[in-house]
């Protein structure tokens, strides 16, 4: 990812999820953490639309597992945190911590 | 039945290798939650991620270009033999006297429907799964009756031949190259 550029507030959901999640993190996971932890019950084809999106800028690689019977004997894509994929959670996490710095949401009019 | 039918919607909209990841989650989870919460629950929850998915899902398809291949390929397998078909009867009947326009004898217009099935077929011999075929399909049904439009008046029965016939092949063709 080019220097500057930031996670959609989406993107960096999914990517948290990701990263959460380890060697268990595939499109369900990843919706059931986001939906847990944030109380957003994201659609599953928003979820896979910003996998793909993600795995184009290199921020998740992905591979693929054996069919199994619970899931109508279809194969599971699992997707994993790359080094880029790391960077850009840092930086996302830094410009916010940047931002948020200093604000009182008290005296918001 | 709705299991079935959201399945069969989300693999229409996925693009081809993913889809069968997309349904396989959705499917672990509705038995999760219907064991959880009942079918009932399940049911509702599995026709509002049906809704809800098709939009981002057809979007990711539009980026990744997908799309582009499926207009070519309604194009070549509909719009340009018919449009073809069209300006060649035309030729044929200015070169006799007094019979220039657009009405077509029946067996020019059976020649038109066999062209075209042969290019519908074509065009699905060239998708490699079902959901790209599905797309290809109503890409031709589309462009086929946007074409039918633009030439003009021509009998009830040919255009509802076309319409079923372009996609119909589409998909013959491309289930015939997924069996081999």
């Amino acid at each position: 990812m080019p220097k500057g550029e930031t996670l959609g507030e989406f993107e960096h959901l999914v990517l948290l999820a990701v990263a959460r999640l380890g060697d268990d993190a595939y499109g369900m996971r990843v919706r059931r953490e986001i939906s847990e932890r944030t109380g957003r019950d994201a659609a599953i084809g928003a979820v896979y639309a910003t996998l793909e999106r993600l795995a184009g800028k290199g921020l998740v690689a992905s591979s693929v597992s054996e069919p199994t019977p619970e899931r109508g004997g279809r194969a599971k894509r699992s997707f994993q945190l790359t080094g880029a994929g790391l960077e850009a959670l840092r930086r996302t996490q830094q410009d916010l911590a940047a931002m948020m710095r200093g604000l009182k949401f008290g005296e918001a009019r | 039945m709705i299991a079935w039918t959201v399945s069969r919607w989300l693999l229409a909209a996925a693009a081809g290798d993913e889809a069968e990841f997309v349904v396989g989650d959705i499917e672990e989870e509705w038995s999760e939650i219907a064991a959880e919460r009942g079918k009932w629950m399940a049911k509702r929850w599995l026709l509002a991620q049906a809704l809800r998915s098709a939009a981002p899902l057809l979007g990711a398809r539009v980026r990744s270009g997908e799309m582009t291949g499926v207009l070519i390929a309604g194009v070549l397998g509909s719009a340009l033999p018919l449009w073809l078909c069209h300006r060649l009867w035309q030729f044929v009947a200015s070169q006799i006297p007094f019979k220039d326009g657009t009405e077509r004898e029946a067996w020019q217009l059976a020649v038109n429907l066999m062209v075209l099935c042969a290019c519908a077929a074509l065009a699905g011999l060239s998708t490699r799964t079902r959901s790209s075929a599905a797309a290809v399909a109503v890409a031709v049904a589309a462009l086929a009756s946007s074409t039918l439009w633009l030439i003009g008046a021509q009998p009830a029965l040919y255009i509802f031949l076309a319409l079923v016939a372009a996609p119909a092949t589409v998909l013959a063709g491309g289930h015939w190259r997924r069996l081999r």
